[in-house]
């Protein structure tokens, strides 16, 4: 128990740390956005900094696109404030903001060369010709493009327009890069070549990234930090490790990654650690630290990522320091790198573990009684959400996609 | 294929074949003589009217092109929901049959017209001052008929340009006069091509406008090739017009593609 | 821009004028595309390799005893100009009258608004020995193309025994025309003069010489027909010379004097039809004019002021021919109505509509004291024509006096297609001129 506070507390620091003695270059201030009506953007607050990869994650509708615009200087925030550089660029031109963007469809001028493409944006700081010669060159060296200066877009493959893009963007030498979905038209082998890639740009060029996306694991790989949306709002924000371990709510928990949840109440608070009882009676311990209101009678889902969890024979038996339930496997499958479950609980829902291949001699089969163990510093609480599950919230006015 | 020769291909065949013929006005009977003589014979008859019509169809395109492409480009982009709705505006009056159009502008700018009574009352023309029957009413006239031939290409271009390449152009520090600049009008050049060939072919053979509107300096070769047909019934000669008609609207367009077509337009801004 | 009280059949809404812009009806059947003096010295010019006299197509038909073979079949088709025969609410009061009486079904069809374009439309039925669909055209004497049939020998010559109506009602004016010597082929059906007519308002000393058309005072302000027969035939009357004698020389100076009338910037423009409309709104002061078209104009309140000058020089008068085109179905049919025409009761219920020249003088009595069917007929007119009967049997335009006539002038008569040919080369550039 108390270790696990610990390590909360260390991992706590360990994101301050990522912004402690950085200046913050983009700071958006109460920003909401309406569209007809519907909000897509509702009293935003974040803080992006210097040299940071930082990406908005969401599921369609979520804001993040608007977000981004509001960004680029292409919508204007129905209200609240935007700053760059510690200027304030609320209403200012996309023209005049020192800022650029990778679009999600790529946007290349299809009438110019590749040469020309990126050559646009430093023609039009009316910058000396030799000087956009060579910082042209060295993009395309950048991206790894430096033979197709003479070419039409349309002739480029789908990865090269997408570095075109990324070097017409960059070669301005931005304040803050923003990336729209950049992978969203590529396949899944080359998206992730290109995510690697993107990485390594980043981290050569110490540019700011905003990246938006509704790929978890995209966000995940390559983030310093990121915030999860929905409905316009922050559900959570910090590093990857952060978010995905300490989910603050439901829906975090189910949309960046998977997680069990099981529904109960607070009956008990013991100092550090509290009772949960299920509605099916078994109880299971959780760090008070980590329930949304440390109150006895609070509804909660108390949750556990699957990686957590060990199966075990029925006869199993679990320390102080863990939580275990009783099962039966009703479908195993083998991944090749690990084993997953769905173990059938007593009151009829499944669980889902996933366990790694580390060569167990035995592993459970269909049918079998298991017991399902984690420690309790695995074990997280969130409130439940009101309304159901993440696909049913892409009706919201965002013009993303 | 079928349809094509049957329309396109048989007609031009006999016109072409008309113009080496020579025919009886009275019997109608046409003789094949080969005689290629009669094309540049008609060209040394009717070089002027020729010219006359290049430089009125020229001057209606141009007309048309500056007057269209802000009209097209709001539609386009500022259109909104009701883009359907001002493209209609844009087409009603031209269900009207192109004949009444053409009279109704001989009405507004006839000397007792309200236009012209307007301008003299206010003193901003002189009494003798008039338009009809000058060159400038019937390019007036050709550009007025033909706007939607401008104005529809013009239009499908627009629309077809990418918001988000736009966008792009914004991003890039260009501001609205260099996106335009760099972006829309040089995307909008297969548009302005097909709108350049929609409305200066057929007002280059254009007899309508010059007869209701036009004086007695101003005959365009429509106006000739029409008279050849019917008051002189020399069809072999009309012909030889026509084809000569046909060839030089084929060399213009094929100039223009060479010029304008291949090259990028970013090399004339 | 409304005229509405106006002889010809009233299209609601629609000024006539422009109406007649756009159907091309019976008053531009003389407009620009014809030949003057239509009337064609026989043989002079057929095409190369065409059949000579004696063997033209219609060599053995219309003689008297082809005449007598021929059979009455109760229809005949009547080619016609539109809005040229009395009309009332779509019907045709003469021709009703003609099949009631005679048990003739009369199809009537406004099909012709210029004689070239029509021609060129039944030359390949001619051409193939095949009926045309029409028993009856009616075809302009200043123009080609009847020429074009007579020499040809596409009409078939007309039955003198059916033809008494004709042989005692017809005017000297179109008895014996210097274009169908005897009547051969053809029995007019309106004649009309094309003269020079002004705005009083804006010419005060108008005169009585065409040549206030080549009047500096109106440069600007004068317009001139398109047609280049109209055009050449004032030219040569303004140079005091008879178009019917005229030679090759006086054309030249004719094109001359015309041509330094365009050059001053006199000439507004060379209008066909369209030139009463800019009568009318007063762009073009003084014109070139059809006299039906001014007298038309005449009825309006509005239009009072345009005024047909009777120069002194001379009026060209021009005439529309009925004929029978060969190989035609019902030839007997046709002569009973050609004929039928040719009453003063018939021809005054026509002329109460047109407002043309009368080919049948004595339709002036029948327009005063109707003793037929023509009563009841003039009488159910009247609403519609909305003037007594006596302004038509009064006008000079429709019955001249003795000083129009022995004012009115012919044509000249082409001799073959050269002088056709001579004469177009010099006033068509004119017209056309960039």
């Amino acid at each position: 128990m108390s270790n696990s506070a610990v390590d909360m507390t260390e991992m706590s620091s360990a994101s301050a740390d990522v912004s402690a003695g950085r200046k913050p270059i983009v700071t958006i201030e109460h920003v909401t956005k309406i569209f007809e009506d519907a909000p897509a953007v509702d009293d935003l607050n974040l803080e992006i900094y210097e040299g940071e990869f930082f990406s908005l994650l969401g599921p369609s509708g979520c804001g993040k696109t608007t977000t981004l615009r509001m960004l680029g200087g292409f919508e204007e925030p129905t209200s609240g404030r935007i700053f760059l550089g510690g200027k304030e660029v609320t209403y200012l031109a996309p023209y005049r903001r020192d800022v650029n963007t990778v679009f999600q469809s790529y946007a290349l001028f299809p009438h110019l060369s590749v040469f020309e493409n990126v050559a646009f944006g430093l023609k039009r700081k009316r910058m000396a010709k030799a000087e956009i010669r060579r910082r042209v060159s060295t993009m395309l060296e950048l991206v790894d493009l430096p033979t197709m200066e003479g070419r039409r877009t349309s002739q480029l493959s789908g990865g090269q327009q997408q570095r075109v893009a990324l070097a017409r963007a960059l070669v301005n030498e931005p304040t803050l890069l923003l990336l729209d979905e950049p992978m969203s038209a590529l396949d899944a082998k080359l998206r992730h070549q290109m995510q690697i890639e993107l990485k390594r740009i980043q981290t050569q060029v110490g540019i700011t990234f905003l990246y938006v996306t509704h790929d978890q694991e995209e966000a995940m790989t390559m983030s310093d930090r990121l915030v999860v949306m929905r409905l316009g709002r922050i559900e959570g924000i910090g590093t990857p490790r952060d978010v995905y371990d300490r989910p603050t709510t439901e829906f975090v928990a189910t949309f960046l990654g998977a997680s069990n949840l099981l529904a109960g109440d607070v009956t008990g608070i013991d100092g550090s650690t509290a009772t949960v009882t299920l509605t099916s009676g078994a109880t299971l311990q959780v760090a008070t630290e980590r329930l949304p209101e440390a109150r006895v009678g609070l509804s909660v889902k108390v949750g556990v990522r699957p990686e957590k969890i060990s199966i075990g024979g029925s006869d199993g038996a679990a320390g102080a320091d863990h939580n275990a339930l009783r099962g039966r496997v009703r479908v195993s499958t083998f991944t090749g790198v690990g084993n997953q479950y769905l173990v059938e609980m007593p009151w009829g829902t499944d669980m889902t573990v996933y366990a790694q291949n580390i060569g167990q001699a035995t592993a459970p089969r269909s049918g079998d009684e298991v017991v399902l163990t984690w420690p309790v510093e695995h074990t997280f609480a969130v409130r439940p959400m009101a309304h159901g599950s993440t696909e049913e919230e892409s009706t919201m006015g965002e013009i993303d996609e | 294929m079928v349809w094509l020769a049957l329309l396109f291909i048989v007609p031009l065949a006999i016109m072409l074949s008309l113009s080496l013929k020579t025919c009886n006005p009275a019997s109608g009977v046409c003789y094949m003589t080969w005689s290629w003589g009669e094309l540049p014979h008609q060209v040394s008859l009717y070089h002027s009217q020729f010219i006359t019509s290049l430089e009125y169809a020229a001057a209606a395109t141009v007309v048309d092109l500056v007057v269209s492409f802000p009209i097209a480009y709001w539609i386009a982009f500022h259109g909104g929901r009701k883009k359907n709705f001002f493209l209609m505006m844009l087409l009603v009056p031209f269900f009207v049959s192109f004949v009444i159009r053409t009279l109704v502008w001989e009405f507004i700018l006839s000397d007792n017209g309200f236009f012209m009574t307007f301008l003299r009352h206010a003193h901003l023309i002189s009494s003798n001052f008039h338009i009809l029957g000058t060159g400038y009413a019937v390019i007036a006239g050709l550009s007025y008929n033909y706007l939607p031939f401008t104005a529809l290409p013009l239009y499908v271009a627009l629309e077809r340009i990418d918001r988000r390449v736009l966008e792009a152009a914004y991003d890039l520090y260009a501001s609205r006069r260099e996106a335009f600049q760099r972006v829309i009008l040089p995307l909008s050049i297969p548009g302005i091509f097909a709108a350049f060939l929609l409305t200066f072919i057929p007002a280059f053979g254009d007899y309508v406008n010059q007869q209701i509107l036009g004086g007695t300096s101003s005959t365009m070769i429509g106006t000739v090739i029409q008279n050849t047909f019917l008051v002189t019934g020399d069809y072999a000669a009309g012909s030889s017009l026509s084809v000569v008609l046909l060839v030089i609207s084929l060399l213009g367009i094929w100039l223009y593609a060479r010029v304008l077509g291949s090259r990028s337009i970013e090399e004339y801004l | 821009m409304s005229d509405n009280n106006n002889t010809g059949a009233s299209y609601e809404g629609i000024d006539p004028a422009l109406w007649r812009g756009l159907t091309q009806p019976r008053l531009t059947r003389r407009q620009a595309l014809g030949v003057a003096g239509g009337g064609i010295a026989a043989s002079l010019f057929l095409a190369s390799g065409a059949a000579s006299g004696a063997s033209l197509p219609n060599a053995k038909v219309g003689n008297p005893t082809w005449w007598k073979k021929q059979k009455l079949h109760h229809t005949v088709n009547f080619a016609n100009w539109p809005l040229y025969i009395d009309t009332l609410n779509g019907k045709y009061p003469s021709l009703e009258h003609f099949t009631k009486t005679t048990n003739i079904k009369v199809n009537y069809f406004q099909v012709i608004d210029d004689n070239t374009s029509f021609y060129a439309k039944i030359r390949p039925s001619l051409a193939a020995s095949q009926y045309t669909g029409y028993d009856i055209v009616v075809m302009t004497n200043n123009n080609p193309p009847l020429g074009y049939l007579m020499e040809l020998g596409w009409l078939i010559p007309l039955d003198h025994s059916m033809m008494s109506n004709f042989n005692k009602y017809a005017g000297p004016l179109v008895k014996n025309p210097a274009w169908d010597r005897g009547n051969k082929y053809t029995m007019a059906w309106q004649s009309g003069w094309t003269s020079v007519a002004y705005n009083s308002k804006q010419v005060k000393d108008p005169g009585d010489s065409v040549h206030i058309l080549f009047d500096k005072k109106y440069a600007g302000r004068v317009g001139m027909l398109s047609d280049p027969f109209e055009l050449g035939s004032v030219g040569l009357l303004a140079l005091g010379i008879e178009p019917a004698s005229s030679t090759e020389k006086d054309w030249s100076k004719a094109a001359t004097l015309l041509q330094k009338q365009k050059s001053d910037g006199i000439v507004a423009a060379y209008y066909d039809q369209s030139y009463i409309q800019h009568l009318k709104n007063g762009d073009v002061w003084v014109s070139q004019a059809y006299s039906g078209d001014i007298y038309q104009a005449n009825l309006s309140a509005k239009y009072k002021d345009l005024v047909l000058m009777i120069p002194k020089e001379g009026l060209m008068m021009w005439t529309d021919n009925m004929c029978i085109p060969l190989y035609a179905k019902n030839p007997k049919d046709a002569m009973t109505l050609m004929d039928y025409y040719y009453s003063p009761v018939t021809q005054s219920v026509v002329e109460y509509y047109n407002d043309y020249i009368c080919p049948v003088p004595s339709a002036k009595q029948q327009l005063l004291h109707p003793t037929s069917w023509n009563k009841a007929a003039l009488a159910s007119l009247k609403p519609e024509i909305g003037l007594p009967t006596t302004a038509t049997a009064d006008s000079p335009l429709v019955f001249p006096s003795g000083r129009e006539a022995a004012l009115t002038k012919t044509y000249y008569q082409f001799k073959n297609q050269e002088e056709i040919n001579t004469w177009t080369n010099l006033f068509m550039p004119i017209i056309q001129g960039a």
